[in-house]
């Protein structure tokens, strides 16, 4: 990205459409990443992208640059993420009771070999507990600390998206660390289960 | 200052200390228990930093969906546009054709009372 984002930028306002696909194609990933994050489904997050992606560039001529296109991506992606988690028909998250009454007394194994557990090294192990510890706090939680803590939006922008104030995304926050915390180092180990569409973090929240 | 009380301020002080964290930042530097809590804290926000660059498998078809429906919408706006053109050009047609009317009403009547006074000065 950098100054060839910043040409496409400029071109994609002038109403350049290829412009505009090669910015999607630069961003697709890892906003595609921060919508699963957000929803835990990937049905969930392949409607909330594309939805984000049309909102930018019906609106591109508004985005002033301030900042990088692809946090600018990121902001409307949390933004249409939290509308879609509102509706009645979104995909529901897991709970501690879900994830238990899924996997209790099994390991649910990754058929692909590249997770094979045996070949992963600790830190990968980590990466994968904190993902699936993620998915256990519930929407409104876990949008503030990926928005947060992942993706480092400031406290204002993640306010302004979701639609509360900056003081309660910071309680928000607070409690969600609190409970992340809680899911990572707990002291009886939970049970493994997948989230659904994140292979990366089909592994449980277990003792660290 | 008692480790449970400790304990809730840390998720907020992962942001930095504020004025009135002191004691808790006091009680932190002399209490092993709080350290190992505050290490747990930041190993957990090491770990959320790096998913960033932890990309799912991306789902079939991306990100062709995606360009293929802002594809159906720049279509969408170019009719759009022009539907809007034609509507603009049917509303100044319907506006000149009132307006040529309302004049030849006006000169209709301007006519008529000059008629008919000059028939009665005559």
């Amino acid at each position: 990205m950098g100054d060839d984002s910043t040409d496409l930028v400029a071109k994609a306002r002038s109403g350049d459409r290829d412009a505009f696909e090669s910015l999607v194609r630069d961003t697709y990933g890892d906003v595609f990443n921060l919508a699963l994050r957000l929803t835990g489904d990937e049905n969930d997050a392949s409607d909330v992208v594309q939805d984000a992606y049309l909102r930018a560039y019906r609106s591109i001529r508004r985005f002033r640059g301030d900042a990088a296109f692809a946090t600018w991506m990121y902001r409307i992606t949390a933004n249409c993420a939290s509308t879609h988690l509102a509706r009645p028909d979104a995909a529901p998250h897991q709970t501690l009771d879900t994830v238990a009454s899924a996997g209790v007394g099994r390991t649910l194994q990754d058929s692909r070999s590249e997770y094979d557990p045996g070949a992963r090294s600790d830190l990968v192990d980590a990466r994968h507990r904190v993902g699936a510890a993620l998915a256990l706090l519930s929407p409104t939680l876990r949008a503030v600390v990926v928005l947060r803590d992942v993706y480092d939006l400031p406290h204002q922008a993640i306010a302004a998206e979701l639609g509360i104030s900056a003081t309660a995304a910071k309680v928000r926050l607070h409690r969600a660390r609190r409970q992340l915390r809680e899911h990572l180092y707990a002291t009886a180990p939970l049970p493994e289960a997948p989230v659904r569409g994140d292979a990366s973090t089909s592994e449980v929240a277990r003792a660290v | 200052m008692q480790c449970d009380e400790v304990a809730k301020a840390l998720p907020r002080m992962l942001d930095g200390a504020r004025r009135g964290d002191r004691p808790v930042v006091r009680h932190v530097e002399t209490c092993l228990r709080c350290q190992a809590e505050m290490a747990k804290y930041r190993g957990m926000l090491r770990l959320l930093e790096q998913l960033r660059a932890q990309h799912p498998p991306m789902p079939a078809g991306a990100p062709g969906s995606v360009l293929a429906a802002l594809g159906d919408r720049a279509g969408q706006d170019v009719v759009g546009t022009g539907l809007a053109g034609r509507r603009v050009a049917l509303v100044g047609g319907a506006a000149v054709v009132a307006m040529g009317a309302t004049a030849a009403t006006v000169a209709l009547a301007v006519g008529r009372g000059r008629s008919a006074r000059s028939a009665r000065t005559s």
